[in-house]
């Protein structure tokens, strides 16, 4: 368990760095911390799950492209208003948590892996097949509006907005992990049988933890949306799933900060391979393969000070 | 006479061919310390898989506190107020000792879906978490990251974790397994002042310890109950002799594991 | 229409037979090993690739299947040598996530190597033909055959588990890994061979597939997919339960597609032939979560 009893020093600087970005007046440079903080968000998310829960899903990126098509079919039947937008793609995205944790969670091991993963592609295919939401070519959106004032096109407004939504959620994620519920969750994680042998239903409070993971990733969803401005069924695949977990591998899992700092270091090796060749995988597989087999906490403890 | 706080009756589980618990009967009564021995592949740990819920019987009913529990699940039976200890060492490895048996005693202050509060400042889970560290001894060592402990305080920390949610009944597998003399003498007196509070059904092979400790004895054979009652009366009687305690007698002579 | 029926029937079982190469090797390593291998997918792929590209070089058919068989399995071994066995103690949390980035690696080397474009392997002509169905309708025989060649394969799968004793040193392996040691087993040689054998299977279903579908970047992870419902469905660790669940799969898989949008329309018909494997699967999950022949571990 991670305790946050001093302010560590430079996971803060980092942010306030990245939160600076449109300061420098490059809308590359502000979209592109826009992303990071976007898959920051969803990759918290997914730490709640696997590194607070113990819950290893290999579908979450389901949740969040839900969060995403909620925002697009959304506008593709006319309504842009934000205020519709984030309630529809977190109340689609948990609606669809339910189900899917519902079910895989009478699993566990193994077959919970394998059981998220195949539901993930399961609304893959859906997606690939409602040609009227675009299929395969995907569908283009306009981006939300808070009130008819303030729109979203603007990216430097967009930039805080998500940052102020990363960091409320960061907030709220850092007080559930503290909370009794956080402290049942992990509990789980470390020992299910001695959980429940205590008198605690471990069925209920997983898949409630499931459930939230869904509706955090639902919202990041909405957000990429209008960052976008597109979705396609791509945002839903396995690999996007595994691409969240390599961001909270590199990130360090149980952590909560560290994924975003995870999703900065992915992002960034993908950019600057991409523009050396068109085969970036050929470097970052064996690369990922090697964080996976030495790396221990991730981009996050190489960030805190030693004394612990 | 009263209802008994645990009432096993017709207890029987198969498995397939083999039955290993046949028409078992037992009762405990609140505050008393109950055990159940016989040798290996006797049935024992069946019996208490049965009563903590993780195994289903074939046949027969269990009845505590006034209700049939039978059908009710594991944590379903925690939240009656029946506890139980592991043989194998089971805790929250990455938890402190504190939080272990805060863990253990939040199960029992109503429901934990609060997701906003801090859990560590809820008064009434910390006081039983110290109160119950207190008891077995180990208030001294309750920030200690539970994995680095060593066995002996793992053994103190089950029983800690079982005595913060304030049971009425504590299911003990082999609480002295692995535990030197010292140590063992230690646990007997713990054991021994918590009698006033709960009641405790244990599993025990080291004889020394059951026949300090227990109010009553139930042995085991085969998966049938052969002897109930006091330990004079178990000590005394010939099937007992014959299947497990052989010549037995009063006094040092047993070597621990 | 029946005719129809009747071939689509006949492909839904070559479907299974499929599928059961496929998942008979991932469920033998994780039976024996406790190792999750997402890459298995990638092995598929290379099988069919380099079926195609001998293929294209000598134009013997039989040729390329030998010399691919050889190389999937020697491919294997060298993973298993070099990346697996370093996962093997690992959390499947590690497992999960290494051959992760070997699927993304291989996805790429496959563009590298043979470019973007999809590769075809022609039928060979001397098994071109078709048999004729009840009714005016016809059947390949080459998928006939190759039906046929997979059902052979689990027929030898069958004899070597249940009769040889390599078999019954991986049954046991299946139960307690450690008392495999115990027994003097040298347990790298055996996960080697277990390896070799299942990157074969997986190799064999690509390149046989490789006539009928297109030979491309990818075309291993719907397979590797489907291929984890199989195995949830029969049971993890159970080679009856993965056989028994191809088939099922395969048939509910081909038959949905072709039946579902005639009695749905072309809207709805695709998505919910899409959702016809997992719902399956999420059916057998809630009667039994331990799969149809899995035997209930802790």
């Amino acid at each position: 368990m991670l305790r946050f009893d001093r302010v560590s020093t430079v996971p803060v600087l980092a942010l306030v760095l990245i939160a600076m970005t449109p300061v420098l007046g490059q809308p590359y440079l502000t979209r592109f911390a826009t992303s990071v903080l976007i898959f920051g968000l969803v990759a918290m998310s997914l730490d709640l799950l696997v590194g607070y829960g113990g819950m290893i899903s290999f579908g979450h990126a389901a949740f969040f492209g839900l969060g995403a098509y909620a925002a697009a079919v959304l506008g593709f039947h006319g309504i842009h208003s934000a205020f519709v937008a984030v309630p529809v793609a977190i109340a689609a995205a948990s609606a669809a948590a339910l189900v899917i944790g519902g079910i895989s969670l009478r699993t566990s091991g193994v077959y919970f892996i394998m059981i998220t993963l195949a539901f993930a592609e399961m609304l893959f295919y859906i997606a690939h097949a409602l040609t009227i939401y675009g299929g395969d070519d995907g569908l283009k959106i306009v981006r939300n509006s808070l009130i008819p004032l303030i729109s979203f096109s603007n990216p430097t407004t967009f930039f805080f907005a998500v940052l102020l939504v990363f960091l409320a959620t960061f907030l709220l994620s850092f007080r559930l992990t503290r909370s009794r519920f956080g402290r049942v969750l992990q509990g789980i994680r470390d020992n299910p049988q001695r959980a429940e042998s205590l008198g605690y239903d471990t069925y209920r409070y997983q898949l409630v933890g499931f459930v939230m993971a869904g509706a955090l990733a639902g919202l990041a969803g909405m957000l990429h949306a209008n960052l976008n401005e597109y979705v396609s069924p791509d945002l839903l695949n396995w690999v996007q799933s595994g691409d969240l977990l390599i961001m909270l591998i590199l990130g360090g899992v149980g952590t909560l900060i560290g994924p975003v700092f995870g999703a900065a270091a992915y992002l960034s090796l993908q950019e600057i391979l991409s523009m050396y060749t068109g085969h970036s995988m050929l470097v970052l597989g064996p690369v990922l393969l090697l964080v996976v087999l030495f790396s221990s906490g991730g981009i996050y403890a190489l960030l805190m000070p030693r004394a612990q | 006479m009263s209802e008994p706080l645990l009432h096993v009756r017709g207890l029987t589980r198969r498995f397939g061919g083999l039955v290993a618990n046949d028409n078992v009967d037992l009762a405990v009564e609140a505050a008393e310390i109950h055990a159940l021995i016989g040798p290996n592949g006797a049935g024992k740990t069946t019996l208490i898989a049965q009563i903590a819920g993780q195994l289903s019987p074939s046949d027969g009913a269990i009845w505590f506190d006034g209700r049939e529990i039978t059908a009710l699940k594991p944590h379903a039976r925690a939240a009656m107020g029946l506890s139980r200890s592991f043989q194998v060492t089971s805790i929250f490895p990455t938890f402190s000792a504190f939080e272990n048996v805060a863990l253990a005693a939040q199960a029992r202050c109503g429901h934990s879906f609060r997701f906003w509060a801090p859990a560590r400042g809820v008064e009434e889970i910390n006081r039983r978490a110290v109160s119950a560290l207190a008891q077995v001894g180990l208030d001294g060592k309750a920030e200690a990251k539970a994995a680095d402990m060593s066995h002996g305080d793992h053994r103190l920390l089950e029983i800690a974790m079982a005595l913060a949610g304030q049971p009425k009944l504590i299911l003990m597998d082999e609480p002295t397994a692995g535990m030197g003399t010292a140590e063992s003498q230690h646990l007997v007196a713990l054991l021994r002042r918590l009698r006033q509070d709960c009641a405790i059904l244990l599993v025990e092979h080291d004889m020394d310890v059951v026949f300090s400790l227990a109010d009553r004895i139930t042995v085991l054979d085969n998966g049938r109950s052969i002897a109930s009652g006091p330990p004079q009366a178990i000590r005394g009687d010939e099937r007992v002799r014959a299947a497990y305690l052989g010549s037995y007698r009063t006094g040092p002579s047993v070597d621990h594991a | 229409m029946s005719s129809l029926l009747v071939e689509q029937f006949l492909n839904g079982i070559q479907l299974g037979v499929m599928l059961f190469l496929m998942a008979a090797g991932l469920t033998l390593i994780f039976g024996i090993m406790n190792f999750l291998n997402l890459a298995h997918g990638a092995l598929y792929m290379m099988g069919a690739f380099f079926a195609a590209t001998i293929l294209e070089w000598s134009g013997s058919f039989l040729l390329a299947i030998l010399l691919g068989l050889a190389a999937s399995a020697a491919l294997g071994i060298i993973l298993d040598v070099v990346a697996f066995r370093r996962l093997y103690e690992r959390s499947h949390f590690d497992q999960v996530l290494g051959t992760f980035a070997l699927i993304l690696f291989f996805n790429d080397l496959v563009v590298l190597l043979w470019g973007p474009e999809p590769r075809y392997m022609p039928v060979p002509d001397w098994l071109s033909g078709s048999i004729p169905l009840s009714g005016d309708g016809s059947y390949p025989i080459y998928r006939l055959l190759i039906t046929g060649v997979g059902l052979g394969v689990a027929a030898a799968l069958y004899v070597l588990i249940a009769h040889t004793r390599t078999g019954m040193l991986i049954r046991a392996g299946a139960t307690n890994r450690e008392m495999l040691s115990g027994l003097g087993t040298n347990v790298r040689h055996l996960s080697m061979l277990v390896f070799g054998l299942g990157s074969a299977m997986a190799g064999l279903a690509g390149m046989i597939n490789g006539p009928l579908i297109a030979v491309q970047v990818g075309m291993g992870d719907a397979m590797l997919i489907v291929a984890f419902v199989v195995i949830v469905i029969g049971g993890i660790g159970s080679i009856a339960g993965a056989f028994v669940a191809s088939i099922i799969v395969g048939i509910v898989d081909t038959l949905g597609r072709f039946l579902l949008p005639q009695w749905f329309g072309f809207t709805a018909g695709p998505a919910l032939a899409s959702m016809a494997n997992y719902a399956l699967m999420a059916a057998v999950l809630l009667a039994r979560p331990q799969g149809l022949l899995g035997a209930r571990r802790g």
